[in-house]
């Protein structure tokens, strides 16, 4: 059976660096990162930059992959049959952005669908598609999310849908993990599993 | 008594349903079940610290479930600052004298107390 693990933690928590040390370590075979954040302006594409340099002489290969996760599937297949690739799928609240507000078919203000082929609700696309990637048993799953839901502030009615749609996709992608690990400082709080 | 706390949308009340045997609640205000879902909405009511001492009394193996809510950054307005203030300070209290507090992420409960 292929393992799936969710690593959580707040902005800058060091959630990526530990993130991506694991998979590193767990790594037999091919060694993938799926990267899920699209460069749309000159902070991300920083961001995306500081990601990549850190990656530079490690095994990763890189999918972009900002929406339609079960897609990456033709493309995570192991050399050995006998063994699997690492996935690491960074991040979650990319993901749902994504799926969201950055898609033709999604109304960008809302995040809301109006068509017919996305009828299940943005977090149920990121849980069916993750789920629909660990049943090939194909990888090994790290992924990443995010801690956003302890501020307090009532934001405007998208955004609190997006914390409510993400809590969702945290609980759920929990609830089939083998371990849910919260870093904290670079330090990991094990909630599940080991 | 037993304090259940936590960021928003972490499934705190499905825990309390299932792990800790809550079937009725109370959501944002002090009632008469055994259980007070969003305790946070009910802090800044009038008379709050003695009709939930009262609560506490009356219902001794109540569940009560505040979200976390100062993992931010401090907000201008001074009615927020004071609820966030107050929200963390009742959360302080009743965990001093709960039997039991535990915190929820991602569905997961972790026992603090």
């Amino acid at each position: 059976m292929s393992r799936l693990i969710l690593i959580s933690g707040a902005g800058a928590s060091g959630k990526s660096e530990y993130a991506e040390k694991l998979a590193v370590d767990m790594h037999e075979d091919r060694l993938i990162y799926v990267a899920t954040m699209s460069a749309y302006d000159d902070e991300s594409r920083k961001k995306i930059d500081i990601h990549k340099k850190r990656r530079i002489n490690t095994d990763f290969e890189t999918i972009e992959k900002p929406y339609d996760i079960e897609e990456i599937i033709p493309y995570i297949v192991p050399y050995d049959s006998n063994k699997r690739s690492t996935l690491l799928i960074e991040c979650i609240s990319n993901l749902l952005a994504n799926e969201m507000y950055g898609r033709a078919e999604t109304d960008g203000m809302t995040g809301i669908c109006n068509n017919s082929k996305l009828k299940a609700l943005p977090s149920q696309r990121i849980i069916d598609g993750i789920k629909a990637v660990a049943d090939t048993r194909l990888a090994d799953i790290v992924v990443v999310t995010n801690e956003v839901f302890a501020d307090g502030i009532e934001y405007d009615s998208s955004t609190m849908e997006y914390i409510r749609q993400l809590g969702r996709i945290n609980c759920e992608l929990a609830a089939m993990a083998d371990s849910v690990v919260e870093v904290m400082c670079g330090r990991p709080v094990i909630w599940k599993g080991q | 008594m037993i304090l259940v706390t936590g960021g928003m949308a972490q499934g705190k009340l499905d825990y309390a349903m299932s792990e800790l045997g809550v079937t009725d609640y109370d959501d944002g205000v002090i009632g008469d079940t055994d259980c007070i879902y969003n305790l946070q909405k009910a802090v800044m009511n009038e008379d709050f610290d003695s009709r939930l001492d009262k609560y506490i009394i009356l219902h001794p193996d109540c569940v009560i479930i505040c979200d976390e809510i100062g993992s931010g950054i401090v907000p201008l307005r001074r009615e927020d600052r004071e609820w966030r203030e107050k929200t963390g300070r009742v959360c302080c209290e009743l965990a001093k004298r709960a039997d039991a507090v535990y915190r929820v992420f991602c569905g997961i409960g972790m026992q603090l107390k």
